[in-house]
């Protein structure tokens, strides 16, 4: 894997004419202006790294995506998105959260690139693209729940572990159990739509995310913080949630994995 | 006195009170212009109020409980108001209104037979909102028939097939009829049934089976896959693969995952057997040989030539 200290991310200009690429990990994209028209073409690739606005000019397989119309200052802006889903996550080791007690776990989660055209005005989204493909999962019973991705990778409980990847963003989830009895802990549900994005040198990060459970069958407390995680105090935010929330929501957010029957 | 009697002397009845109000002899009153003009009023005020209320109340209906029941709501104010409009505007022009219920009575029951069917419809209808076993936009079948629901009536449940033809049933056909709803629970399973020859080692299969369910992104880890050892068949021994999708992503992943476990199976080596016979000659012994030898085969063409030659 190739890492460099250049971030993707922010504005850039093109001439007309000109082709750039970029590499965030294993999604390679090309952008392209032309006279009349702004396009993109891009690839999964099996190989990881991080390429920021290199000349390299496009296979001539590339899918074109097509934008007509010139309203555009010749600028585009690259942001790091969360998943436009929920994302459910395994801990490395299922555990259980005693009475009154709390536990933090990190998540490493992947991003998405958003492209967006810009102007005098607001800037026009253009296209978001994830940069791993991810499996659907569902988060509920049977009868109703909500359908997300799911990520192969664990969940960790120290910070310490999470790689340097220019991916994937860091969301640190913090559970209370608040509830009379122990709180097994199989699986997360990472409400993504309402976490902002934020850099700092060591990466990205997520909003942090503050589980209060009280009790097996209530809803929990789900609250994000609104600035940068305690983690990276200093980070800079790169974009802001996708849906703004106040005061937190009422969800599950934390629950047993195999409470749904596969089969029969 | 059967019910176009009453009706017949209803309209007399209202010929006569209009005469009296007007004069039999005056070919005009100002008297009947007036009560007929106050009927005009109360048919096009109430027309128009009755249509404001019907729709507002269809809305109110509509998004505290559901759309069909806000139509439903909707039409039947509209057609409990219109009732009353006409009575109150024969009422108006002089017509005795006792007369006019006593006939809709009668005439009511004589409807009532002529209409069961229909009436049927309307009660089942009624009982297709209270119950709603399903909603416009549902996929739903009923005996052969598959479709997705555009609208619930009074009458009748408009469907489109999926070869985009229209169809329309009865609501009492809903009532009484199995109906399966394929959209009423947002997950839904894929049952594939897997044939592998008896010299495959099963564990290696499901594990195969299994990554391949992991390896499509429609396939959803939770509810996670199951792979059960089904049957041994004549042929084969049936796996049940079973794995959850999103009701929209059914079809294509039964399809995606019925092309990628073939595609699997043909890299790993792994048997799909199509059906055949095996002849033994006895509990013990080998299948019975069959190897054609050039020797076999020169005294087949011999046996062949010299039947031809004696024809």
């Amino acid at each position: 894997m190739s890492v460099s200290t250049t971030s993707p991310w922010g504005d850039f200009e093109f001439e007309v004419g000109q082709c750039r690429f970029w590499r965030v990990g294993p999604l390679g994209f090309w952008i392209a202006r032309t006279p009349q028209e702004w396009r993109v073409a891009w690839e999964e690739a099996g190989v990881e790294g991080l390429t920021v606005g290199a000349a390299q000019p496009p296979p001539e397989t590339a899918a074109w995506t097509r934008w007509a119309g010139e309203p555009s200052l010749g600028a585009i802006r690259l942001s790091p998105v969360t998943p436009d889903r929920s994302v459910v996550v395994r801990p490395e080791q299922a555990f259980r959260i005693l009475q009154h007690g709390s536990a933090r776990i990190y998540v490493s989660l992947p991003i998405w690139v958003r492209l967006e055209l810009l102007t005098d005005a607001e800037p026009l989204r253009m296209i978001e693209l994830p940069t791993v493909r991810l499996s659907n999962t569902w988060f509920g019973s049977l009868f109703e729940g909500e359908l997300c991705y799911w990520l192969a990778t664990s969940a960790r409980r120290t910070v310490e572990d999470r790689p340097a990847r220019p991916h994937i963003a860091t969301s640190a989830v913090v559970v209370r159990n608040a509830g009379k009895e122990e709180l097994p802990l199989e699986s997360v549900c990472l409400h993504a739509a309402h976490l902002a994005v934020y850099e700092d040198p060591r990466g990205l990060w997520t909003s942090e995310v503050r589980v209060t459970n009280s009790g097996a069958k209530d809803p929990q407390r789900i609250e994000m913080s609104s600035g940068p995680p305690p983690d990276a105090p200093g980070a800079e935010p790169r974009s802001a949630p996708r849906e703004q929330q106040r005061g937190g929501i009422l969800a599950r957010a934390v629950g047993l994995l195999h409470a749904l029957p596969g089969g029969g | 006195m059967n019910g176009l009697g009453t009706l017949l002397l209803a309209a007399e009845s209202a010929a006569a009170s209009a005469g009296q109000a007007g004069g039999s002899a005056a070919p005009f009153s100002w008297q009947a212009a007036d009560r007929f003009l106050y009927a005009a009023l109360v048919v096009l005020i109430g027309g128009v109020l009755l249509g404001m209320l019907g729709r507002w109340m269809g809305r109110a209906v509509g998004r505290r409980f559901s759309a069909e029941r806000g139509a439903l709501a909707r039409k039947l104010i509209f057609y409990t108001g219109w009732v009353i409009i006409v009575l109150t505007a024969l009422g108006q022009m002089g017509v005795k209104l006792t007369a006019i219920l006593a006939a809709a009575g009668v005439a009511g029951i004589a409807i009532g037979f002529a209409a069961q069917t229909s009436l049927s419809n309307v009660i089942s209808g009624i009982f297709l909102a209270v119950e709603r076993p399903f909603k416009v936009g549902d996929m739903v079948q009923i005996a052969d028939t598959l479709g997705m629901v555009l609208s619930v009536d009074l009458i009748s449940v408009k469907l489109r097939m999926f070869d985009n033809r229209f169809v329309r049933i009865p609501n009492e056909t809903f009532v009484k009829e199995k109906v399966i709803n394929y959209s009423r629970f947002p997950i839904r399973r894929v049952d594939l049934m897997i044939g592998v020859a008896y010299k495959e080692d099963v564990e290696r299969v499901r594990q195969v089976l299994f990554e391949v369910a992991r390896d499509h992104p429609l396939a959803l880890q939770e509810p996670e896959p199951l792979c059960f050892c089904w049957n041994f068949n004549t042929s084969s021994v049936d796996l049940l693969f079973v794995v959850w999708a999103a009701q929209a992503d059914w079809l294509t992943l039964k399809s995606e995952l019925l092309t990628n476990i073939k595609k699997r199976f043909d890299e790993e080596g792994i048997e799909i057997p199509f059906p055949h016979l095996s002849l033994y000659t006895g509990s013990v012994s080998k299948p019975l040989p069959v190897d054609l030898t050039e020797e076999t085969v020169a005294r087949l063409q011999a046996l062949a030539g010299r039947q031809e030659s004696e024809r």
